[in-house]
Order: C-alpha cells, then sequence, then structure tokens
C-alpha cells in the first residue's frame, strides 16, 4: 500500500485515506471537511469528464471530418454552446431538437425490437413439459400479465361518481401490485448489497493501509 | 314604516293614512292602533308586543330595546281606550289594537280616570280618539271633515268612534308604570330612554311655520277634553284628556282649531299644550330637534294653521309638506341601562313643556277630551314639565292645501354623527370624489343622453366613462386619516414582512434526536460487523456451493471456455466509480478467465470515466498478466452520445471509434483489431455494468446486430457482469428465447460463485467473510426495527380503540 | 379563434424531422444517413456535456463572488475543476496525474459516499413500517429479508431455495416492468416526434 520507493503513489494514498475517513464519518453528522471533500470530488469529476469529452471526442472527429460534415458538425456545436448564456440560449434549441428527436427515434427502435417483442415472445414460451416448468412458467405468466395491467389506469365515467376502474382490474391489479412489491423488495436488497460490498472495499483499503503505515513505522 | 293610509273615504286621505284602514299593513296599523285581526305578530318590530306589554313598558327603561315613545303610545291607548267614548268609533276591539295603544290607553284610564265624555268611543287606536276629538271640533266647524278623514285613517279603527287606541288604552293602562316617555305625562319623570326616531323628533321641533314654509302642520286646538288624545296631554292640553278615543296625533300638534278635511290635525297640537299641563307636559323630557315633522304628520293636519314651528305642516295632500319631512331614521339602538339617554325629542318636550300650549286634543278633532286628558284630572301622559316645546307650544294648526316642499338637505339642522376612525378613514376625499362631481358640474345643463338606456333623456348623471374612473388616481389620495392603532397594524405586518425574506440559521440541538441517536447505533454496529472480519482477515465463511446450479454464471464460464485463443474480446466498463468495490469483485474472475484463455480484450466505454476506470481495473486486477501489465490492450475511449453512441457503434465499429495513428494509418487495421469491420466480428461482448437502463442499451440496441443475418443462428455472445441492483432487471433478458444474454453474473455472491466455479480465488474471497457479517448484522437490525415498529402500531391502535 | 402559440418551429421542425429519418433506417436501407446523424449526435452529446461543465464553473464563479464573501467550498471546486481539466486535456484521460487524480481523489471519495449509503439502508429498512403500514409494504420487507437471507450463507449455512424463490418471483415482475418501460417509451418517443412533447424549449 504505501510504497516509499513511489512517493506519489503513496502520497495519494494518504491522501485517499484522509478523504475516505473524512466521508465515511458523515455517517456521524454533517461536517465541514465532509463539505470540502465533496465540493473537490465534483471539481474533479467535472473536469476529468469535460477534458475527456473535450480530447477524445470533440477534437478528434472534428479533425476528422471534412467539407459539408465538418461545417454542419460545426455548427452543432456552435448552437449548443449558444446555451451557456441565457440571452443566447434560444439559438441552442434546434441542436437540442436534433439530439432528442434522434434519442426518441432510437429509444423507439431498441424497446420495439429489442424487449417487447422478445419479451412478449419469450413469457409464452417458458412452459415445460415437467410441473416444475410449468408451474415457473405459468408464474411469470400472471405476474408479467398482472404487473402489466396494474399500470393500465383507464377507468369509465359514471355520472356523480368517482372514475374507477373495473373490479376485474382492480382485482389483477392487486395482483400485480404484490409481485411488483416482491420485485421492489429484491432491488433494494441488491442495491443494500451493492453499498455493502463498496463499504467492505473501503475498510479493507483503510486496513490496508493501516498495516502498511504500522509496518512502516514499526 | 310606512305611514300610507287608505283612504276609506271619500276625500283624498294621505297614503298613510289609508294605510290605517287596510288593517294589512301592520305598521300603519299599529300607528292607527289596530291591528287587523290576528295579525298583532306581524308588528314591526319597534312595536311592543302584545304579550309582554308590561314587561316591555318596564324592560323599555333597562334596556331601552323598544323606543319609549312607543311603549308610551301604547300605554296611552290603553289608558284612553276606556275614557274615549264615539258610538261611529270604527276603532277595532280592545284586543286587535296594538299593544302601544293599549298601553297608551291604560295609562289614559288610570291617571285620568273616567274619560267618558265623548260618548262611547270604543277602545281603539289614536284614529279613533282623532276622529273623536275631530267630531267635537266639528261641533264647532270641521268635526265631519275631521270625522271623515278620521274614519278614513282609522277606518274601523278610527279614533273618532271614541275608541280609546290600543297604545292609548296601553299608556292608559300602565299609568305610573308607563313608558318613559310617557311617563311624563303622568306626572313622572320619564327614565332616560334611547332617543326617539327623528320623524317623532321632529314633530317636536319649535322652528316656526315661517322657516318652514312647506312643512307645517295644521294645528287644531283641542275644543274639549272628553276625547282626550294622549297626544294632546303631551302637549299640556288645556283641557284635560276626557275621551277614551285618543287621537293623538291631534294631541301632538292640536290647538284650538280643529283639522279640516283629511289631514290630521293632531300633529299641531304636540306643541299646542301650555307648560304645566299634566299630560303633554309628561310625554317627553327631550326636546324635540328637528325642525320637521314626517310627512304623514303633516298630511295628517288639515288647512288649520301652522302649530308650532317645530312641526311641519300637515294638509290634505300635501305632498310637499310630506316630503319636506325627513324621513324617520333608525332609531338609534339603545345602550347599557345607565347609558342610556333621553331622547333629544322627549328633552324638548320637557324644557318646551313649559313654553308651549298644547291644544286639547278634543279641540283638533273635535272629539271629547276624556277627563283624564284634562287639566283637571291626573294626567296620565305628561307631566306639564315634561312636554317639548314643540308640544307645549300654543301653535294654531292650519290645513295648508299646497303640498310641502321639497326639504332642502341644507335647511335640516341634523346634528351630525360622530362617526368612528375606521369610517372616517373611508370616507372619500375630494381628491378622488372631485373627478365624480366635476364631471357632473362639466356637463352643460338640459344636455341629453346619447349613449345607454337613458339616451333621449336630459339632465340624467353623466355616463360610465365619465364616473367610472379605471386604475389609480392621477391625484394621490391624501389625507387619509389613520389612527395610531392603524399604524401599529402596519408596522407589524411590514415587520413580518421583512421577517419572511431574512435567512434564519437553523438552531443547534443540544440534545440529539432519538433518529440520530438510532443512525449512530447502526452505523457503529454495520462499522464494526464489517471492520473486524477484514481485521482478523479470516475467510471461515464458505463460498456459494458449486453443487447449486446458478445456469446463468455457469454459462459464462461455459462461454468463455469455449474461446478461441487471441479471440478479440469487446468488454464496456460502463459502470460509475462508485460501484468499483463491487464490480471489480464481480467481474475480476471473469475477466481473469477470460486472459486466462487468451484474449485480446478491446476496452470501450460510454461513460467519461469509463476509460480511467478500466485502466484501473485492469491494472490493479489483471496486472498479473503480462499482457495487462504491458499495456497490449486496446482502449478505444470514451464515446458519448449513450444509446446513439451504441448504435453507431454496433453499426459501424470504425466509423463510430475512429483510432488515428500518430503515425498515420488507423489503429483499427492494427491487431486486434485487424479484421473488425462490423461489431460481430468480436468473439465475444462482455458488459460490466451498475446500472440497468445502461445494460439494457446494450441488449437493445448492440444485440441485433450481433446475429448474423446470413445465420441467424450464429450469434455473438453477450455476457453481462452486473451489479446486484440490477440482476433482477436484466435476468429476464436471459430467460428470454433466444436468449438476448448469453450469461449473467450478478454482484458479490454471482462473482463469489464464479471464483468458486472456476476456481480462481479473488477480491470476492477477500470481501466474502465481511460481506456475511454485514448481511446478518443488517438483517437483524431490519428484523428488530420492523417488529418494534408492529408493536407500537399494534399497541397505538389499541389505545386508541381504547378510548 | 385563438391563435395557438407555436414556440420554436425549427427546433420542432429538426427534432421530427431527424427522429423520422432514424426510425425509417431501421426498414430501409439507409445506412449512410444514419451514420451521418448518429456522427452528429456524437459530436453534439460531448458538446453539450462540455457546456454543462462550464454552466458549472460559472455558477460557482458566481457565487464567489456573492455578497456572502469568498466561498472556500466554490473556490475548491473551481480550483479542482481547473486542475484537472487543464491537465488531463493536455496530457490525456490515460496519463499519470489524471489517473493518479483519478484513482486517489474520484474513485476513493466515490466509494466512500456508496459505503455511508449502507448506513442509509439498514437504517430505512429498520424504519420501512414506521411511515405506511400495509400489505404491500410488509411484502416488500419480506422480500427484502429473503432476498438478503439467500444472497450469502447465514453462519455457514446457505440457503439456496430462498434465492430461487426470489428470483422466479421478481423475475415476473421485472418482465412486467420491463414491458411497461419499454411501452412507455414507445409511446413517449411517438409524442416527441409527432410534436406533442417539445422537451428541447419549444
Amino acid at each position: 500500500m504505501i510504497d516509499v520507493t513511489d512517493p506519489v503513489a503513496t502520497l495519494g494514498t494518504i491522501l485517499s485515506f484522509f478523504l475516505t475517513v473524512m466521508v465515511l464519518l458523515y455517517a456521524f453528522g454533517d461536517n465541514a471537511l465532509f463539505r470540502l471533500t465533496i465540493h473537490i470530488f465534483i471539481g474533479v469529476a467535472a473536469g476529468y469528464a469535460g477534458a475527456v469529452a473535450l480530447r477524445d471526442v470533440l477534437i478528434p472527429r472534428l479533425t476528422n471530418l471534412t467539407g459539408t460534415e465538418f461545417l454542419i458538425a460545426l455548427i452543432w456545436v456552435t448552437l449548443l454552446v449558444m446555451k451557456i448564456s441565457p440571452r443566447t440560449a434560444f439559438l441552442g434549441n434546434p441542436a437540442s431538437g436534433m439530439l432528442v428527436g434522434v434519442g426518441a427515434a432510437i429509444a423507439i427502435g431498441g424497446a420495439i425490437q429489442g424487449t417487447i417483442i422478445p419479451q412478449v415472445a419469450s413469457t409464452s414460451n417458458l412452459f415445460g413439459l415437467d410441473m416444475a416448468q410449468t408451474l415457473k412458467g405459468s408464474l411469470i405468466l400472471v405476474g408479467t400479465l398482472s404487473t402489466l395491467i396494474h399500470f393500465h389506469f383507464g377507468a369509465r365515467y359514471t355520472p356523480n361518481q368517482i372514475p374507477q376502474r373495473s373490479p376485474i382490474v382492480r382485482v389483477i391489479s392487486l395482483i400485480g401490485q404484490s409481485f411488483i412489491a416482491v420485485t421492489f423488495g429484491v432491488l433494494f436488497a441488491g442495491i443494500f448489497s451493492a453499498a455493502l460490498v463498496a463499504l467492505i472495499e473501503r475498510f479493507e483499503f483503510i486496513v490496508n493501509f493501516m498495516e502498511s503505515l504500522f509496518s512502516l513505522v514499526g | 314604516m310606512s305611514f300610507d293610509i287608505p283612504s276609506d273615504s271619500e276625500e283624498d286621505d294621505p297614503d298613510w293614512l289609508e294605510g290605517l284602514q287596510s288593517g294589512g299593513d301592520d305598521a300603519d296599523a299599529d300607528f292607527s292602533g289596530s291591528s287587523p285581526p290576528g295579525e298583532e305578530e306581524g308588528a314591526p318590530d319597534w312595536l311592543p308586543d302584545s304579550s309582554s306589554e308590561d314587561s316591555r313598558s318596564t324592560s323599555q327603561s333597562e334596556e331601552g330595546e323598544v323606543p319609549d315613545w312607543l311603549a308610551g303610545i301604547r300605554e296611552a291607548e290603553e289608558s284612553l281606550q276606556q275614557s274615549i267614548v264615539d258610538p261611529s268609533s270604527k276603532l277595532p276591539a280592545e284586543g286587535d289594537s296594538p299593544d302601544w295603544l293599549k298601553s297608551i290607553r291604560d295609562q289614559q284610564v288610570e291617571e285620568t280616570g273616567s274619560m267618558d265624555q265623548a260618548g262611547d268611543v270604543p277602545s281603539g287606536d289614536f284614529i279613533g280618539r282623532i276622529q273623536q276629538l275631530q267630531a267635537q271640533e266639528s261641533a264647532g266647524g270641521g268635526a265631519d271633515e275631521t270625522q271623515e278623514w278620521a274614519s278614513g285613517v282609522g277606518g274601523e279603527e278610527s279614533p273618532i268612534a271614541g275608541e280609546t287606541p290600543s297604545w292609548a288604552a296601553g299608556e292608559q293602562a300602565e299609568g305610573a308604570d308607563g313608558p318613559d316617555w310617557m311617563s311624563g305625562l303622568g306626572g313622572e319623570e320619564p327614565e332616560p330612554q334611547a332617543e326617539a326616531p327623528d320623524w317623532l323628533a321632529m314633530l317636536g321641533s319649535q322652528q316656526s311655520p315661517e322657516e318652514h314654509p312647506t312643512a307645517q302642520i295644521s294645528q287644531s286646538p283641542v275644543e274639549s277634553g272628553e276625547a282626550r288624545d294622549w297626544i294632546g296631554d303631551i302637549g299640556g292640553d288645556e283641557t284635560e284628556p276626557q275621551g277614551e278615543a285618543l287621537d293623538w296625533p291631534g294631541d301632538i300638534g292640536g290647538e284650538d282649531t280643529v283639522p279640516q278635511g283629511d289631514a290630521l290635525d293632531w300633529p299641531g297640537e304636540l306643541g299646542d299644550q301650555p307648560p304645566g299641563e299634566d299630560t303633554s307636559a309628561e310625554m317627553a323630557k327631550s326636546r324635540v330637534e328637528g325642525d320637521e315633522a314626517p310627512d304623514w304628520l303633516s298630511e295628517m293636519v288639515g288647512e288649520e294653521p301652522a302649530i308650532s314651528p317645530a312641526f311641519p305642516a300637515f294638509t290634505a295632500g300635501d305632498q310637499e309638506g310630506a316630503a319636506a319631512v325627513v324621513g324617520p331614521d333608525l332609531p338609534d339602538l339603545p345602550g347599557e341601562p345607565d347609558e342610556v339617554k333621553m331622547p333629544s325629542w322627549l328633552d324638548s318636550l320637557q324644557e318646551s313643556s313649559q313654553d308651549v300650549e298644547v291644544p286639547d286634543g278634543t279641540s283638533v278633532f273635535d272629539v271629547p277630551v276624556p277627563a283624564a286628558f284634562t287639566d283637571e284630572g291626573e294626567s296620565f301622559l305628561l307631566e306639564p314639565t315634561d312636554l317639548p316645546d314643540w308640544l307645549s307650544e300654543d301653535v294654531p294648526l292650519e290645513v295648508i292645501e299646497e303640498p310641502p316642499a321639497r326639504v332642502e338637505t341644507g335647511d335640516i339642522d341634523i346634528a351630525p354623527a360622530e362617526l368612528p376612525s375606521w369610517l372616517q378613514a373611508m370616507r372619500p376625499v375630494e381628491a378622488v370624489s372631485l373627478p365624480v362631481e366635476a364631471a357632473v358640474e362639466a356637463r352643460p345643463p338640459g344636455l341629453e343622453e346619447s349613449i345607454g338606456p337613458l339616451a333621449g333623456l336630459s339632465n340624467v348623471l353623466p355616463a360610465e366613462p365619465d364616473i367610472v374612473h379605471f386604475g389609480t388616481p392621477s391625484v394621490p389620495i391624501t389625507g387619509i386619516n389613520i389612527t395610531e392603532t392603524q399604524q401599529n397594524y402596519a408596522r407589524l405586518l411590514e415587520s413580518l414582512v421583512i421577517g419572511e425574506e431574512e435567512v434564519h440559521p437553523p438552531r443547534k440541538r443540544v440534545v440529539a434526536l432519538p433518529q440520530q441517536i438510532l443512525r449512530w447505533a447502526i452505523a457503529g454496529i454495520l462499522y464494526a460487523a464489517v471492520f473486524f472480519p477484514i481485521l482478523l482477515g479470516g475467510q471461515s465463511v464458505p463460498l456459494p456451493s458449486t453443487d447449486n446450479v446458478i445456469a446463468e454464471i455457469q454459462d459464462v464460464a461455459v462461454i468463455i471456455d469455449g474461446l478461441p485463443e487471441n479471440a478479440p474480446v469487446l468488454i464496456a466498463f460502463e459502470y460509475q466509480p462508485g460501484l468499483s468495490g463491487e464490480m471489480e469483485a464481480a467481474a475480476a474472475a471473469v475477466v481473469d478467465h477470460l486472459l486466462n484463455q487468451g484474449a485480446h480484450p478491446v476496452v470501450i466505454s460510454t461513460h467519461p470515466t469509463g476509460p480511467g476506470l478500466a485502466e484501473n481495473f485492469l491494472q490493479s486486477t489483471q496486472s498479473h498478466h503480462l499482457f495487462i501489465s504491458d499495456r497490449h490492450y486496446v482502449n478505444l475511449g470514451y464515446i458519448s452520445g449513450g444509446t446513439a453512441a451504441l448504435l453507431h457503434f454496433a453499426a459501424d465499429p470504425r466509423a463510430a471509434v475512429p483510432l488515428p495513428l500518430e503515425e498515420g494509418g488507423s489503429g483499427w487495421d492494427k491487431s486486434p483489431l485487424t479484421g473488425i469491420n462490423e461489431i460481430r466480428d468480436f468473439t465475444m461482448v462482455l458488459v460490466i455494468s451498475d446500472d440497468p437502463d445502461a445494460a439494457r442499451g446494450w441488449i437493445e440496441q448492440v444485440g441485433p446486430f450481433l446475429v448474423d443475418p446470413s445465420n441467424p443462428q450464429s450469434r455473438t455472445p453477450l455476457i453481462m457482469v452486473v451489479s446486484a441492483q440490477a440482476g433482477p432487471l436484466i435476468y429476464p433478458y436471459y430467460l428470454s428465447s433466444p436468449k438476448q444474454v448469453d450469461g449473467l453474473v450478478s454482484g458479490l455472491s454471482g462473482g463469489a460463485y464464479y471464483e468458486n466455479t472456476t476456481n480462481r480465488p479473488g477480491l470476492a474471497r477477500l470481501y466474502w467473510n465481511g460481506f456475511s457479517a454485514g448481511l446478518i448484522v443488517s438483517i437483524i437490525i431490519i428484523i428488530f426495527g420492523g417488529l418494534f415498529n408492529l408493536a407500537r402500531l399494534f399497541l397505538t391502535s389499541r389505545r386508541a380503540s381504547r378510548q | 379563434m385563438n391563435r395557438l402559440k407555436f414556440k420554436a418551429p425549427i427546433a420542432t421542425v429538426i427534432a421530427i424531422l431527424a427522429g423520422w429519418g432514424i426510425l425509417f433506417t431501421y426498414i430501409l436501407p439507409l445506412d449512410n444517413l444514419r451514420n451521418t446523424v448518429l456522427s452528429w449526435v456524437v459530436i453534439a452529446a460531448a458538446a453539450a456535456l462540455l457546456v454543462g461543465v462550464i454552466n458549472l464553473l460559472s455558477v460557482h464563479l458566481g457565487k464567489l463572488r456573492g455578497e456572502t464573501g469568498v466561498s472556500l467550498y466554490s473556490f475548491s471546486l473551481i480550483f479542482a475543476l481547473i486542475i484537472t481539466f487543464t491537465v488531463t486535456l493536455l496530457q490525456g484521460p490515460e496519463k499519470e496525474f489524471p489517473q493518479w487524480l483519478f484513482t486517489y481523489v474520484q474513485i476513493p471519495i466515490e466509494s466512500s459516499l456508496m459505503a455511508v449509503m449502507a448506513v442509509t439502508l439498514t437504517y430505512a429498512g429498520a424504519r420501512l413500517l414506521t411511515r405506511r403500514t400495509n400489505a404491500f409494504s410488509v411484502i416488500f420487507g419480506i422480500a427484502l429479508l429473503l432476498a438478503l437471507l439467500g444472497a450469502a450463507p447465514i453462519l455457514s449455512t446457505e440457503i439456496t431455495f430462498l434465492r430461487e424463490i426470489t428470483q422466479v418471483l421478481s423475475g415476473a415482475g421485472a418482465r412486467g416492468i420491463l414491458l411497461g418501460i419499454g411501452l412507455g417509451t414507445v409511446a413517449t418517443g411517438l409524442r416527441i416526434l409527432l410534436g406533442s412533447d417539445r422537451p428541447y424549449g419549444g
């Protein structure tokens, strides 16, 4: 961990140790050191991302383009840069529109061919010859359908009454809500597991640092 | 309060008199002393209730709810009811008379004794009394006319019949206990009462008839005291009231002359009673301030000469006189018993009673005045000293034909009321109201209106554009009277508004909240549970057993085992630096297995931090591979655009990621990228992601391009190493048929299982003990927390149900 | 009839044209058009990221000149941003100093923030039934416990069937959620391509 032959790495390790401790102490309350650490982190992250975008994307791609393609790309970039100032932000609307329109089209194509069609087709293919597979397939089919029906909020208008879904839809929706609750519980467990591993990794780093330090001192 | 009286006679009766005949107008009926049968409950509010007459008359002095003069009228009526006798009287039965008339009658009876002078005057209302008096006077001339108008006044309730009006009877009955204003009639000092209505106050005005040429009350003296109106007693009649039929209007203004025609002369009697007369003097204590009597009063007076200057002229059809009379103001609300003031007109009655001779009511209406109303008898109405000036003045009643002139507002001497401060502040100032007045004044007279519904008419108020001023006035509004209290309120409001803008730093708590303590405890326990296993370095907890087949993980191992040597493998680093610990622990074994197979990794990322993470991952976990330590791998870097970049790269990798070399050429032409023209040319695609959306983007955008269109069965395998938070959402893509994800490793447990399966101990093994301890502690905390909350909820609901 | 306000007509036309053009490339052989448009998008996206960084810088520069005095936090942010941006731009992200910043500053801080979230999530799990106690909260809590119990051996005892149960049940719900996301994506995308939604300032 602490390598005296590599002072840069050692300095980095020491800095990492202090930054880690300052952030971990946030669990016991907010403090000024934590806020300072966060601001430094944001600065480093933003500077790194901006530099990567400029160096690895904009400059090589613009320099590789020629003629009309270069002109058009330069126009898009210039229009987007106009978004910096509130007075000229309206000039960047066409570029934003292009980004949004292309993104929407890509999302539509990917959702249809990548999720809707394959998932609908596979839902019916989960049944097998054995009972376990059939039970599993049935459970997945019921869960899928009830979850989808739960997201249907169409209601029939009745005079002098609050619009409500039909009783059948409401019952199925309750079943769908149960499946969604189970899914969200499992997702929550996954998020907790990921955070727990991050905590373990940080403590592992702290322990290694302390051991290196003690071994260096001792 | 309407004074319209339906005419029942041949001659034109004043409107107010007509109402007395109809019997349908309760107010008029009250004035006439006759209430329609069964309609006593419909009497105006200012008239007392018959059931509570006595209590009202006594309580009136205490609470002042009903004007005293009303109470007195009723009492006087009742007192006179017994004394006035008039066979032709059309007074209603005593029971039909309003209470105030009854009280007057009663008081008359009590104080003056027998009043039967004019015959059988049924105990009716004052109209009957009036008629009775008129009849008496007509014996000297004009009695017929008096009776006519009086009959027209009262119809069946005509006081000429001799009946004492109910209110008069009431006055009689009450006697010494009569209302305050009437108590003066009986010799008692009336207690302070609420101010009488202005119309009555104006009756006692002492202004000369010359000053009010259009408002004159014809007065006729009371010839006899046989049918003495209590009003005649009010004016200090020369003769004692005698008749039962009490014609109080006649007493009010009555003098010696009898009102002719339809005019009622009684108002003139009010001021005709000389001071010292018993009944009229005791009628009121307050001086009548108004100079004009109401129109109905002026109309009641015939062509008799005007009485006191206090009365407006009452003439037949004297519209101007009627109009000249200022309508009765709303009676002032009575105050506390101690604060109740004597009505001004009662004061005037008292003060002027010494000076004004009130003509005998009988002389006005030619109705014999009951003895009770005479000087000899004990007066039940007013002591002479209590008479207002206008009653005590000996002013002859006049019957004036011309209608009463319109009263100019400037001629009315009305004492200005004291406005409250908030009302004064609302008064329009000249700066605002001026444009309106100026607009009105600016219009030339006789100008015809040209717009609106009043088009074609002249001398109308100007149209809207001249009156309505939109927006703020040009002249600043000044002169708003703001009291100190209002200023204080304004300052308080201003301070509140300013205080809202101020930012107050939150107060620091000295004692921690229970939630903070719980949070600290959880943090301490969790930190300890994770720290100590790492510190101890044990690996006692076994890795997930390979006996339990996890298909998606084993498929990854199978696929990697089937890779040829030197196969280009595309590795996408699509996770955030924060989850680098888990992703490195989950993917380290997979990448190690991959590198052990001789695969050439090609790194790419759609995140700006991806290339840095790739470098960090490869150097920290795979540096034992020479290939990595020597950096013989290709880093395609960062491509921006998210899913658009993925689609671009999947459709044309070379165009999406140009790799210009410094020495010229393209990096795509160098190993291991040679032969890579399409994305499916890669041997395998490995996506390491913590975000389910990023992983889904690779599946949706890149997945279709991994299939060989010429051979749909041939497909480049897509393997994913995802975080535990993304695993449940990517697992359906693994279950799909055909598979969209060929292999899936999810979280630390998946990495641990893969390490155990491929026998590659790595970071997962290092973290497994701490991971297990942390899971146990967190499960215990969550279970205890849930049980505690459930128990608290149960106890709370149980406590609520008990309550 | 009231005139409808149509803001940003050029941006709307460009968005609709570009979007429908990309959609047609899915069914028509318009690879060149697709690659051209996508290349514009890649460049524009990089420019948009750069604009975001500049905006962040300008905001904190404004705070630096605020009425409350020089903000130490904003100064540290600006200093770190400028240093990192300059060094990374000049040397490249894979070079030593940018990598040093990335490895010893960004990764530790971000990992530590994720580590603190473990405490927060445990605290949230302990207070799960405090606010809303209904059947779905109970189901959520039970699923959470089952998933955690099946994630790793408890006291050296591995409970594998719990993992399979939660995997099957969560898979059914996840499939429905994915289909719902897909349908919603299609609906939202069509609204943008038809001009109903104009999130780009129209």
